[in-house]
């Protein structure tokens, strides 16, 4: 048995260090004390949106006031997702802060869309649009 | 036999987030292959990342070890369908609701998504298990003007492949399926999988086919920097290339094709990406006629997304090993199963022996709980080589340990004893001294002489094998055989004997083949299996081996379950 553990050890030792199965990674950049934004990195889903929702979590609990998130580097958002971001949205509305979203593909925009939630969050095209409005 | 597209396809998962990605690829793949469009498409893949993480959740209550059947299949050439099966306890379709959407708040947002993108959702159940149907109508022009030949057979070999990676543990004999599939798809001489060694920033050749074996062997194994080429061009643009003429090309790093003896004229790379990161190439060389096209660049980038996820999978599945957390007893016991499943994985052969003359292919596939089935090579000496496959009956893990006894007991009766007859009466005396009185081994053992071509063999109680002989052009079954091991502890086996020839082929497997049953329990049994064999003109071992894999898989669609055991010898 040892032959078959052995070789399956060595291999992802060596080739699939452990950033392969990547935990998503999320780039936070605090732009002042009143401004943060969050760029997730990957594919948003049941298995990522965990990591998601702990970040928005310190952000919210911090009462950032205003929130962007960035979905430029999304590849992909499902229903966990997007409830993460409702959950914030939610929160932020509590302490009178904002939530800003950007967009910049048709692909995530429509799921939006078909959740009915394209009016509800304030959409943006690029970060630089969402700074500044 | 031509290959055709059964217009079905299944896909197995096991229940862990992990692969929502590899079944959002392939979703994807098979919506654009049909005709949607890109937003379509998007939707489709959206409602069936729902629907799998859905079951997790809620089905399973995020057990990961479960299992998730998917079949994607064109009905009435109308209507696309997806139906995904679990065995969680039957579900109460009343309790399932889409969220109002008035009201803004988390949740039952993946089930409103399931209805608003597709044009049918059904809740049911099918065989006793959870079903939920989804179904799409097809667009318009994909009605009409059906899939291309070309794209049905790229979309077959990618639905194989995918079927594979979830049915072959092993990584290495899963790498050695997928190129023989591109090899036969995209006809060329050569076709290798390169991964980086990222210590030494290495490119070098994991897994390799080639016309000429030779050139293989000395591929396989061969290291060069990964900066070098155009090996080393495709590595650090992490995009396809395709090159038609090499050998003008200054670009060219020929060091390769002097120490190999190899020639390449053109060339095709794609990149194997995990996430956004490049861990090595699948690379394909020389059209045998023709040159490469466009075709067989998106072909080749296809396949490489889905060995690029393999990889991955085979290294989520062992993670997925070490950190399933000891929560209950019911935990341990099945993470104790799996350690003794793996140990009987452990006692069958780690790589095929390379024989003169002949060419062999075999898979071994236990059932989700520790398998019965045995089959092993040992080489005796210059000339002569047995093999052995046996079923133990029964799984568990009293079947496993027997598997584990038999196999030394064999070791230890190669070595000392100088017949056939005596290796199986020693194996009989064992089986019958078990504890429980009530097993029983079905064994066929048999020694190959290359110089004679005589196969000399005993057949305690195993299926007839089936043996094709070359110059009758005739496929029959060898019945030469007695009783299984374990019913009768002095009982002689006797030999017997088969002089072969240039071309033949004896094909030997387990009773899970015959056994196998579809949805209304009919078996698949030995006139299928004979009426497939002698279907066509088989040109090695392997095609015959994945032949049967894909008979019996789609014969049994979901009921199938992956025990048994095909080994298939051809004599060069």
């Amino acid at each position: 048995m040892s032959g078959y553990f052995k070789r399956k050890e060595k291999w992802h030792k060596k080739y699939l260090q452990k950033d392969a199965t990547l935990p998503m990674e999320i780039k936070v950049e605090e732009v002042s004390p009143q401004m943060s934004v969050i760029i997730p990195q990957g594919e948003i889903d049941m298995g990522s949106s965990g990591e998601l929702r702990d970040v928005l979590h310190k952000t919210t609990k911090n009462k950032v006031q205003t929130i962007i998130v960035s979905l430029e580097d999304a590849g992909h958002i499902d229903s966990s997702g997007i409830a993460t971001l409702i959950e914030a949205l939610k929160k932020v509305e509590a302490y009178s802060g904002e939530l800003r979203v950007v967009i910049n593909t048709k692909k995530i925009f429509n799921v939006f869309k078909i959740a009915n939630l394209d009016m509800v969050f304030k959409i943006y095209e690029s970060t630089q649009d969402a700074k500044n409005a | 036999m031509q290959k055709t597209l059964n217009e079905s396809v299944y896909i197995q998962l096991s229940s862990n987030p992990k692969m929502a990605t590899f079944l959002r690829n392939n979703v994807h793949k098979s919506c654009s292959m049909v005709g949607f469009d890109e937003e379509q498409t998007d939707m489709i893949v959206l409602a069936v990342d729902e629907a799998f993480t859905n079951i997790i959740r809620h089905g399973y209550k995020m057990d990961f070890t479960q299992r998730i059947d998917i079949r994607l299949k064109i009905h009435e050439n109308k209507y696309f369908k997806i139906i995904l099966q679990d065995n969680a306890p039957i579900i109460d379709k009343n309790c399932i609701k889409a969220r109002c959407l008035d009201e803004i708040r988390p949740g039952g947002l993946g089930v409103h998504f399931l209805y608003t993108i597709m044009d049918y959702v059904e809740y049911t159940t099918i065989n006793e298990r959870n079903a939920l149907i989804m179904t799409k109508h097809l667009p318009k022009k994909s009605r009409t003007k059906r899939l291309s030949s070309v794209n049905q057979q790229l979309l077959q070999t990618l639905l194989d492949i995918g079927r594979y990676v979830h049915q072959i543990l092993d990584l290495d004999t899963l790498l050695n399926v997928i190129v023989n599939e591109v090899k036969n798809l995209i006809q060329c001489e050569s076709v290798s999988v390169l991964l980086e060694d990222r210590e030494t920033k290495e490119l070098f050749f994991h897994t390799v086919l080639d016309e000429n074996k030779e050139v293989a062997n000395k591929l396989r194994g061969l290291r060069f920097d990964s900066n070098k080429g155009f090996a080393g061009k495709a590595f650090a643009s992490g995009e396809p290339l395709l090159v038609r003429d090499v050998e003008h090309n200054p670009e060219h790093y020929n060091k390769i094709d002097e120490d190999t003896g190899a020639k390449t004229s053109s060339l095709l790379y794609s990149p194997l990406k995990v996430q956004k990161r490049v861990i090595g190439l699948l690379g394909v060389k020389n059209k045998i006629s023709g040159s490469f096209s466009e075709q067989d660049v998106e072909a080749v980038t296809a396949i490489a997304s889905t060995v690029a996820l393999s990889i991955d999978n085979a290294y989520a599945h062992e993670t997925l090993q070490q950190t399933i957390p000891d929560l209950s007893e019911t935990n341990r016991i099945r993470k104790e199963i799996e350690s003794a499943r793996l140990m009987h994985q452990a006692t069958l052969p780690q790589a095929l022996p390379s024989i003169p003359q002949l060419d062999i292919s075999a898979v071994c596939q236990p059932a989700t709980e520790v398998g019965g089935d045995y089959y092993d090579f040992i080489r005796l000496n210059e000339n002569n080589h047995a093999f052995a496959v046996g079923d133990v009956s029964g799984h568990g893990l009293e079947a496993g340990m027997m598997v584990s006894m038999a196999r030394s007991c064999l070791y230890t009766q190669v070595n000392f004893s100088n017949s056939i007859s005596d290796v199986m009466t020693a194996m009989n005396r064992m089986v019958c001294g078990s504890i429980d009185k009530n097993l029983m081994m079905t064994f066929l053992f048999a020694v190959f002489n290359t110089q004679t071509k005589v196969m000399a063999f005993a057949n305690a109680g195993h299926p007839y094998p089936c043996y094709y002989q070359a110059k009758s052009d005739t496929w029959q079954l060898i019945k030469d055989g007695e009783f299984p091991l374990g019913i009768h502890e002095e009982f002689q086996y006797s030999t017997h004997r088969i002089q072969f020839d240039k071309g033949d082929f004896v094909v030997l497997y387990s009773d899970g083949i015959l056994e196998a049953s579809d949805e209304n329990k009919e078996h698949y049994g030995l006139e299928r299996l004979l009426k497939l064999l002698g279907s066509k003109k088989w040109m090695n071992a392997q095609e015959i081996q994945l032949a049967m894999l894909r008979d019996v898989r789609n014969f049994c669609e979901s009921l199938f379950h992956d025990d048994l055991t095909i080994l298939v010898i051809h004599f060069l």
